[in-house]
């Protein structure tokens, strides 16, 4: 087990070295569009000199790649083109909003996929099975920024339940923040809740109607202990499976809840650093957002390891 | 819990589908449905009331009426006559996406899976790397690259898919390649390229044609995120994503200017998303009958 672990881990700081260097890449290879960005369209020649050389824009790609990556790894993101500001306090500032936000959605998600399976297998094809399988086939199929304008719509407009968007942190007014972030929670946890109920009530009435199951009720094995030996257990593999992928889908997601409810994060950052065109933000907060997942898929992978053995031998897999 | 553990063959249908028969509930509703997305996208311009950039202020911001079936947005637009055209674009962006994907991925794919071996493992942690961004995150950092246009975003979806695509497709693969036939053209001398196209693409084309299927509704929805994002179709051309993003900040007085892309985009996901269970049903169908 430890030694699948330092494997795994060593596979996930060399793949957050490629992401960096893809991103770099990516946003690198077109030149000058920051001193545009920065000095508008027609800077002299002399200013755009002057401002490449102020952030150090001027040497090669592959020096300013490293210069870049060299203060990642120590914490430093470097500053603005554009507000000066450092970047590193304003991730650290932000970071806390995009994690409360992404934690909530994933328990919206599993609060939502977990009894609707378990009510959906246990009243199998019934009324009631048909009715979860559609709410958690109408949740997957509405992308997040429209489950959440809908939700706006009626709970903040219509009802004046709830308010439509804003920040206020917990340490401050843990009660505001709590009816701040239910929207945005809620509107980022449907679509993974409805998937991940699908999987997990699949999964179910697949183990189910093994051999096993017959064998061990034959033998007199009570209901309750093969549900939960037989078939939550065998289920619970492609559940966190899939749980693993559906971690990238909340933070992709929470990159659109923010901007809808106006939650100064991660996410908004990144669009920001699209909207001003300074690539330096958007491509730190992009690897911090990068860096987030594969820690968190690492996670999941190890309750996987946890629960089958099998997964931790490389050959079974 | 009753009857759930009644019998061994209580496996593979899903509870949408009424056991017995070759009726296929998920199959019918989502054909039909996906049908009726593509019909009304091609034939957007002979069904569209009005042109759907057709100003009209003085009937502006207005509710359902026999004028205007599904009311007007804040320049007295269509919004049915949006929504049609919208629909046509989302249809295109996401064909043209998996497309470019289901090539990539699929080449990428029957490479890797054709041995396994020290290219099969570089093709594919590649692709595990391109897996482990966030598909929003990379489609909104392509954006920013590229620069925002329909193509860029057809192009940054299509990119998205390949890895997914790519990890499909090696899997058939290499259920294929243990099959007599491949033994005995790789025997006989067949080379390696007309292996793959000649044997492997025939025998795993239906199983990509069902994830494609999946993949539809996908892009449909990152499509219209990149467009509610402002980075995917530009104003005043009508995408469902950026109706939506203009109709926010008119909701109290007419909400069916996000109430109706909403539901456009839940039925055209929803419907694929069916389709493809539908499909992916039969496959299993036929495949335990095969067994018997």
């Amino acid at each position: 087990m430890t030694h699948y672990l330092i494997k795994r881990a060593i596979g996930v700081v060399l793949s957050l070295l490629v992401a960096s260097v893809l991103l770099f890449a990516t946003l690198n290879v077109l030149p000058g569009k920051a001193s545009t960005a920065a000095l508008g369209l027609n800077p002299t020649p002399a200013a755009t000199a002057a401002f490449n050389k102020r952030y150090g824009l001027d040497r090669p790609l592959v020096t300013q790649y490293f210069s870049w990556i060299g203060g990642v790894l120590h914490g430093n993101f470097g500053k603005s083109y554009q507000t000066e500001i450092s970047i590193s306090g304003e991730i650290a500032r932000r970071l806390p909003v995009t994690l409360e936000l992404t934690l909530g959605g994933t328990l919206v998600a599993l609060l939502i996929a977990l009894p609707l399976a378990f009510v959906a297998t246990m009243s199998r094809g019934t009324i009631v099975d048909l009715v979860a399988t559609a709410v958690s086939l109408i949740g997957l199929s509405l992308p997040a920024f429209a489950t959440a304008t809908a939700l706006v719509l009626v709970f903040s407009l219509r009802l004046r339940w709830l308010p439509p968007g804003g920040y206020v942190a917990p340490s401050v007014d843990l009660g505001t923040n709590l009816k701040l972030m239910f929207l945005p929670a809620l509107s980022l946890g449907l679509v993974s809740g409805g998937l991940l109920m699908r999987i997990f009530r699949t999964g179910i009435v697949d183990a189910l109607g093994r051999e096993y199951v017959l064998v061990s009720r034959s033998r007199g094995a009570s209901r309750g202990r093969v549900l939960w030996w037989h078939a939550v257990r065998v289920a619970s593999i492609p559940f966190i499976t899939v749980g693993a992928m559906e971690v990238g889908a909340i933070f992709g997601g929470a990159v659109v809840i923010e901007q809808i409810f106006q939650l100064p994060g991660i996410g908004s950052l990144v669009l920001e650093g699209i909207e001003t065109r300074d690539y330096r933000v958007l491509q730190s907060g992009a690897l911090v957002i990068t860096a987030f997942v594969m820690i968190a898929n690492l996670f999941v992978d190890m309750i996987a390891a946890f629960i089958d053995p099998r997964l931790r031998v490389p050959s079974a897999q | 819990m009753s009857g759930s553990a009644t019998g061994p063959y209580v496996g593979r249908e899903l509870p949408t589908t009424p056991v017995g028969g070759g009726f296929n509930l998920p199959l019918i509703v989502g054909g039909v449905g996906v049908v009726t997305f593509v019909v009304t996208s091609l034939a957007a311009p002979l069904l569209a009331p009005y042109r759907p950039d057709k100003i009209d202020v003085l009937s502006r911001l207005q509710g359902i009426s026999v004028a205007h079936l599904l009311g007007t947005d804040e320049y007295g637009r269509d919004t049915l006559s949006r929504l049609l055209y919208g629909g046509r674009l989302s249809l295109i962006v996401a064909v043209i996406a998996v497309s470019i994907g289901l090539l990539g991925g699929g080449l990428v794919g029957m490479v890797a899976g054709y041995r396994p071996g020290r290219r099969d493992a570089l093709l594919m942690r590649c692709m595990d790397i391109l897996f482990s961004f966030p598909a929003i995150l990379l489609a909104i950092v392509m954006m920013a690259a590229l620069g925002t246009s329909v193509t860029n975003a057809m192009i940054a979806i299509g990119i998205i898919f390949i890895p997914g695509f790519a990890r499909y497709a090696r899997s058939l693969t290499r259920s294929v390649m243990v099959e007599q036939f491949i033994a005995y053209a790789r025997s006989t001398g067949v080379p390696f390229l007309r292996i793959l196209s000649r044997e492997v693409l025939p025998n795993i084309a239906p199983g990509m044609m069902v994830q494609a299927t999946v993949a539809i509704g996908y892009a449909v929805t990152l499509e219209a995120t990149l467009s509610f994002l402002g980075l995917g179709a530009q104003p005043p051309a009508p995408s469902w994503g950026n109706m939506i993003a203009a109709g926010r900040g008119f909701m109290t007085r007419a909400p069916l200017m996000v109430v109706a892309p909403a539901f456009a985009i839940l039925l055209a996901v929803l419907s694929t998303n069916l389709l493809g269970e539908g499909l992916q049903l039969r496959a299993d169908e036929r495949q335990s009958r095969g067994r018997l």
